[in-house]
């Protein structure tokens, strides 16, 4: 697959920011993928969606679209002449127009059969064909992102961005429309960069997940090589519950103190290993090393926390046990889910 | 897939810096900022002997009037506006709903028609009004309302749980008030006393009228009685100066503090009940102000009205009308599109010298309007004289003053001083209204200017015939600009109702300052429905 969108040292820096909002950020992304990027609110996440659309310029590096340079030092392309479209947080719905003059909003080049054809086309593949007539008011939240999305599609554009498009819906309705709305990109095929900080959206539906923390690019990966294998304490805990166990070097090989086991990595300096708290066996024994601190029942599983080697472990139990607190136990963890990373910080 | 290729119509760099929309609103302010550039600059420049004399003479007068009046208006807006604020905002007492906004009213009467009103009081009760004391009584009676609204919406703005918190720790309404609701909203009166002293300073008519001789009387009279440019241009930038130091001052104590309810404990308060004497005193006094200010000069017009019959005003009174009200148009629609072309380049550009340009364009508006009209006159003479002279003697033609004492300078002057009336409604409006939505017209593929025309000028409809609407009617009863400005022989409503007063045929003015009155209500109703959007629901 070639590559769609290219970004080369983007960097951008905002007057009287602490540090930069997009800082030396390189990317490629192919035609036809779905990238998500992950971050923490105030990462630069957005700004880096800003800069693709146009509507903030870089400071330094290069943005380029099917080769054509859209942003240099000495370059600019506007907004409305990049071909990228843009999906904004709450929808930006034009209040004065109804659901038809939004979709045909962005196809002003098209000739007017051409274009009632391309309305029509966008209406039945959102489930929209009984509201055209509708004003955005009178929809409701998951009716108006799906117009949101239409009006966006319908003007074929080489990249689609959308920018935390469920902020505004409540969880189990955003849900929903997140699989319709993934279901609909690929049937479209379109090339989409795709803004979030929920974990599990970014997981259900990306080719690859983007991480950025502090206006970096942390890491790029597809969603399991990003939650198995994190680079960084940082996207460990970002991508779900982890526990971060110190490794230290003993007899010329690394070994984990609360695991009391041996751990493989090629690291010239390695730090800590990441267990995600599943992955975690803890046995009843008289004699174990372990004592549980403290129990939670949390439904489908029992949480416990175990003190082992002077560190906290996270283990989330689901066998027959009734673990009591004051209890001594073993832990343990497959040698192929334990992940070795080097994070000093 | 189906992929439409981008069309990349890129462009170097600083052509998005130098976009037309960028040097076009730099170029506008820059031309607008010129007159007060040019009084700024008169300091610099060689005194005239009638200078010297003039403060030898009369400068000091002059400020020490200035000085007093400016304080005595200060301290009477403040007692009234305050105090009227706090018992509407935080007691029920009888008429209060009615009160609330009939307090306002008094907005609609400008300072030289209460001040005409006034003049005869000697006549029925024997009080001298035709002098400092009384000049600081009739123009605090109608300029209060700064100081009223601007305390109520903060006051209301105020989280009754602050209130209620200190009440909990057991305080009195009264003390909470004291050490609490009033620091809280001190930033916000200061800055409504701000303006009310701006008007203070750019107040001609009714000081004139009283004989009380302050330095925009001062500028008048060094202008016309000693033909002396100079000397009016330094009494100018003399008076450009203290406003300028009002504003640096104003913008100091504001300070750090965060003077704002924080979070979402907002919740309005609960006004407790008045009983007995107590409620009716509490009536009479906000009451008082109504009377004053609003129904006693309403009530004197109508009275001369119905001596002097309608026709009295002269001849040309429907001409006049006519006049004025195609100039206040004229102008508001003007200084509306300077407005919305400035706002949207904000928009726009988010640049930190088009913001800084936009800031500067409200300048206009805290200089009295008799600076204004020098800078302009003095500037437009000048341009005359020596580029039109340059151009018509290219062309062969006989060069004359073209340009001067046309209604295009007067125009030019009123979109310089009433731009921010226009431009802060507009920007909010834009802000509020668009969000990202002029934003993803953009990125549906439309330039800016259709961007402007199909999404954010339908959207802010409204916004933008509020800002032309407050533009009319402040250019209607605009009196000392006009004044110096206007085309020879041409009247307004304000100059001709200005006029007659001073020819002793008052009466003879009522129809027409009745009719500024009833039009200065106008705006009154669209404050009341801009205050009411912005406080939280």
């Amino acid at each position: 697959m070639s590559a769609a969108l290219v970004l080369r040292d983007v960097t951008k820096q905002f007057r009287n920011a602490e540090h930069a909002a997009v800082a030396n950020v390189s990317l490629e992304v192919s035609v036809g993928e779905v990238i998500t990027i992950l971050g923490e609110s105030g990462g630069g996440k957005s700004t880096l969606l800003r800069l693709i659309g146009g509507f903030e310029l870089p400071d330094l590096g290069e943005i380029l679209l099917n080769g054509e340079t859209l942003n240099s030092p000495q370059m600019f392309c506007a907004p409305e002449s990049r071909g990228i479209s843009m999906v904004f947080q709450g929808h930006s719905l034009f209040p004065h127009m109804t659901v038809r003059d939004n979709i045909a909003y962005g196809l002003h080049r098209m000739k007017s059969s051409a274009r009632d054809q391309e309305i029509e086309r966008m209406l039945t593949l959102t489930e929209l064909s009984g509201l055209q007539q509708r004003y955005p008011h009178e929809l409701s939240g998951g009716q108006q992102q799906r117009v949101a999305i239409a009006r966006s599609l319908a003007p074929k554009p080489s990249v689609m961005l959308l920018d935390e498009p469920f902020s505004s819906l409540d969880r189990t309705l955003a849900t929903q429309i997140r699989n319709d709305l993934a279901d609909l990109m690929r049937r479209s095929g379109a090339t989409t960069l795709w803004v979030t900080h929920t974990t599990e959206d970014a997981m259900a539906i990306s080719d690859r997940i983007a991480v950025m923390h502090q206006g970096r690019l942390v890491q790029l990966g597809t969603p399991e090589s990003v939650f198995c294998r994190p680079q960084t304490r940082y996207v460990a805990e970002l991508l779900g519950p982890a526990n971060l166990l110190r490794v230290q070097q003993q007899d010329g090989q690394r070994f984990c103190p609360a695991l009391a086991a041996m751990v493989e990595t090629e690291l010239p300096t390695p730090t800590h290993a990441v267990v995600r708290p599943d992955d975690i066996v803890c046995e009843l024994r008289k004699d174990g090393p372990a004592t549980v601190r403290r129990t939670a029942f949390q439904g489908t599983f029992m949480e416990l926390t175990v003190d082992s080697a002077s560190e906290q472990v996270r283990v989330h139990y689901r066998g027959p046990e009734r673990f009591a607190v004051g209890d001594s136990v073993a832990l343990s963890a497959p040698a192929q889910r334990v992940w070795v990373i080097s994070d000093p910080g | 897939m189906n992929v439409a290729v981008a069309p990349a119509a890129g462009y170097p760099r600083w052509r998005q810096r130098l976009s037309p929309w960028s040097v076009g609103a730099a170029a506008m302010i820059s031309v607008l900022l010129v007159p007060i550039a040019v009084v700024a600059l008169s300091m610099l420049g060689r005194s005239s002997p009638t200078w010297q004399h003039i403060c030898d003479t009369v400068l000091t007068t002059y400020l020490w009037n200035t000085a007093l009046l400016v304080a005595g208006v200060g301290a009477c807006t403040l007692v009234i506006g305050v105090s009227c604020a706090w018992l509407v905002t935080f007691y029920r007492f009888p008429g209060r709903a009615v009160l609330s906004w009939a307090l306002v009213l008094p907005f609609a009467i400008p300072t030289y028609i209460a001040a005409y009103c006034y003049a005869d009081l000697q006549d029925l009760v024997g009080v001298d009004m035709m002098n400092l004391p009384g000049a600081i009584l009739v123009v605090s009676l109608v300029l209060y309302p700064y100081v009223y609204l601007i305390t109520c919406s903060t006051l209301q703005g105020q989280s009754g749980r602050i209130l209620e918190s200190s009440q909990s720790l057991g305080r009195g309404a009264a003390y909470s008030f004291w050490r609490l609701g009033f620091p809280i909203a001190r930033p916000a009166i200061v800055g409504g006393m701000t303006l009310v002293t701006m008007e203070v300073l750019n107040e001609y008519g009714a000081v004139h009228y009283y004989g009380v001789d302050t330095f925009t009387t001062g500028i008048f009279k060094v202008w016309y009685g000693m033909d002396d440019t100079q000397g009016a241009m330094r009494l100018a930038a003399t008076l450009m100066m203290l406003v300028l130091a009002l504003l640096l001052l104003e913008r100091l104590q504001r300070g750090r503090k965060q003077f704002t309810t924080c979070g979402s404990d907002y919740r309005p308060c609960m006004p407790g009940q008045l009983r007995g004497s107590v409620s009716w005193l509490a009536a009479g006094w906000c009451t008082l102000p109504v009377l004053l200010g609003f129904l006693f000069p309403v009530g004197q017009l109508l009275i001369w009205l119905k001596q002097s019959g309608a026709s009295s005003f002269g001849a040309g009174f429907a001409k006049i009308a006519g006049q004025s009200f195609v100039l206040a148009s004229c102008a508001a629609l003007t200084t509306v599109i300077v407005a919305v072309i400035l706002a949207y380049t904000v928009r726009l550009h988010r640049s930190r010298l088009i913001t800084a340009l936009s800031k500067a364009s409200a300048l206009g508006y805290s200089m009295p309007g008799a600076v204004i009209a020098i800078g302009v006159m003095v500037t437009v003479v000048a341009a005359d004289r020596g580029v039109l002279r340059h151009v018509a003697g290219f062309f062969g033609a006989k060069p004359g003053l073209i340009l001067t004492s046309s209604i295009v300078v007067l125009l030019f002057a009123y979109v310089l001083r009433y731009l921010t009336v226009a431009v802060n409604p507009i920007e909010a409006g834009f802000e509020r209204l668009c969000g990202s939505m002029d934003e993803a017209s953009r990125a549906l593929g439309h330039s800016p200017l259709k961007t402007l025309l199909q999404v954010n000028l339908p959207l802010a409809k409204s916004t933008l015939i509020a800002a032309a609407l407050l533009v009319f009617v402040d250019v209607l009863k605009e009196l000392p600009l006009t004044l110096i400005l206007r085309p020879t022989n041409f009247e307004t409503l304000a100059t001709k109702t200005f006029e007659l007063a001073g020819e002793e045929m008052i009466a003879q003015s009522a129809i027409g300052a009745l009719l500024i009155v009833a039009t200065g209500i106008v705006p009154i109703l669209i404050l009341d429905r801009l205050l009411c959007s912005k406080r939280p629901t």
